[in-house]
């Protein structure tokens, strides 16, 4: 009987350290930092409507690079 | 590339990028601005346009390896900083005037890659721009590689000098860059190099290629005597007098020099390619250096690699019953032969005759040379 309650005690707590590391890995997670949604209406309503990019497009001043590159 | 297209993210490309590991991270979580408003000059404010241009960017968050590329070549253009340090007679490229690091900045750092110049972009040298809307992939030898490394190697390597066959490398089946040229040589290891040859993990014909003695008398003779491309490159494109900030002063030509190895230290064999690199005397004057002080510290004439191998060149290909000796001993000793010789120093200046004294060999067939 006391050998039971022993093994009991044991498990109980060692599901506890378990779920309290659980917790804490959740809790350390930097998935704030990079929420796993996509770029939001803003971002991708315009970066993948081509229309609507034409339109307010800024035109490109920098002269063009006639170099064929080093190497 | 239109100015809106270079931002677009559709098509097959599109999709892709939007369902990958990539694409699931908020825009705004790399490239800052506001995702909550339609309005573009309120999403732009804040706007990284290239978060990988440094190391520490979010790349470095999932990637260990942008740790490298602050010390790699490309990461940090130093091997090209390091000649110019010594060119001009500085210890290193930061005890140069400011005047001279911010002249190299305007003129010769666009090369100076970051992640996403090799990953999803054009270099901004070329006006950059995605290539497969924002999808990330392998450098793209067209719009990535060879928009830096274009005039010389990426023309030879496809055949786009005039009478010049494209490397046989690159047909049939079309091998890219990366085939020879992996992440591990391109991201570095950490370590700073001096010179493009020291990088570890660099190509070597050996790595494919294993020389047949018992049945190639040629490379019995020669192997470890000439460099592989010295039979097996075709003519390559050197330059002459570049001026920062204006370019050549003198056009490009095509040709073909033999001459001593100028890095023993860095590759084993005696005689090598050399190609003509176009730094003057005056090339950095726009940056206030009227005339460089120590430029016959380094030679002008270069070791090469000439992307353009083929089997049968002009150097190999030889008449019925001819040997090789009869397309490379006999060549003349001017300036049209294919030895780096005195003729060649009689052309140049004193003090660019002076900074090649050493690569260049004797007059007449090679084989009384000692």
């Amino acid at each position: 009987m006391k050998r039971t309650i022993e093994r009991s005690l044991c498990a109980w707590i060692l599901a506890g350290a378990v779920g309290s590391l659980a917790l804490g890995m959740v809790a350390c997670s930097d998935d704030d930092d990079h929420p796993l949604v996509p770029g939001g209406t803003g971002c991708l309503d315009c970066h993948t409507d081509e229309a609507r990019l034409m339109a307010t497009a800024t035109p490109d001043d920098t002269p063009e690079n006639e170099d064929s590159g080093e190497g | 590339m239109e100015v809106w297209e270079k931002v677009l993210i559709d098509g097959t490309n599109g999709d892709a990028f939007l369902a990958s590991v990539h694409g699931q991270i908020a825009c705004t979580s790399c490239h800052g601005g506001s995702g909550s408003t339609s309005d573009k000059d309120e999403a732009h404010a804040g706007l990284v346009v290239r978060p990988s241009e440094t190391s520490d960017g979010p790349c470095a968050e999932c990637h260990f390896e942008t740790s490298t590329m602050p010390n790699s070549l490309h990461g940090g253009l130093w091997g090209e900083k390091n000649l110019v340090a010594a060119r001009y007679g500085a210890a290193s490229f930061d005890d140069l005037p400011e005047g001279v690091k911010h002249g190299y900045g305007q003129n010769c750092a666009g090369c100076h890659t970051s992640c996403g110049d090799c990953h999803i972009s054009r270099p901004p040298s070329v006006g950059g721009g995605f290539i497969r809307s924002h999808r990330f992939g392998s450098p793209d030898m067209g719009n990535q590689c060879t928009a830096c490394h274009g005039s010389r190697v990426g023309a030879e390597y496809r055949g786009e000098n005039e009478g010049i066959q494209a490397d046989i490398h690159y047909l049939p089946g079309g091998k890219r860059c990366t085939f020879c040229h992996g992440a591990e040589e391109l991201h570095g290891s950490g370590e700073r190099y001096a010179h493009r040859l020291d990088v570890p993990n660099a190509p070597q014909c050996e790595d494919c290629h294993e020389p047949d003695f018992a049945h190639n008398k040629w490379h019995d003779r020669h192997w470890d005597e000439l460099q592989c491309q010295v039979c097996h490159s075709q003519d390559y494109k050197s330059c002459n007098t570049c001026h920062a900030g204006t370019g050549l002063a003198e056009p490009s030509y095509i040709g073909y020099k033999i001459g001593k190895n100028p890095v023993p230290d860095k590759r084993r064999f005696e005689y090598v390619l050399l190609r003509h690199i176009p730094i003057a005397p005056d090339t950095y004057e726009a940056w206030g250096v009227p005339l460089l002080s120590n430029y016959e510290v380094e030679p002008s004439w270069k070791y090469a690699a000439p992307h353009n191998i083929q089997r049968w060149t002009t150097r190999t290909d030889v008449p019925e019953g001819a040997g090789c000796s009869s397309a490379c001993h006999l060549t003349e000793n001017g300036v049209d032969g294919f030895f780096l010789r005195q003729a060649d120093l009689d052309a140049m200046s004193a003090t660019e005759a002076e900074a090649n004294r050493d690569l260049i060999v004797p007059n007449g067939n090679p084989l009384y040379w000692n």
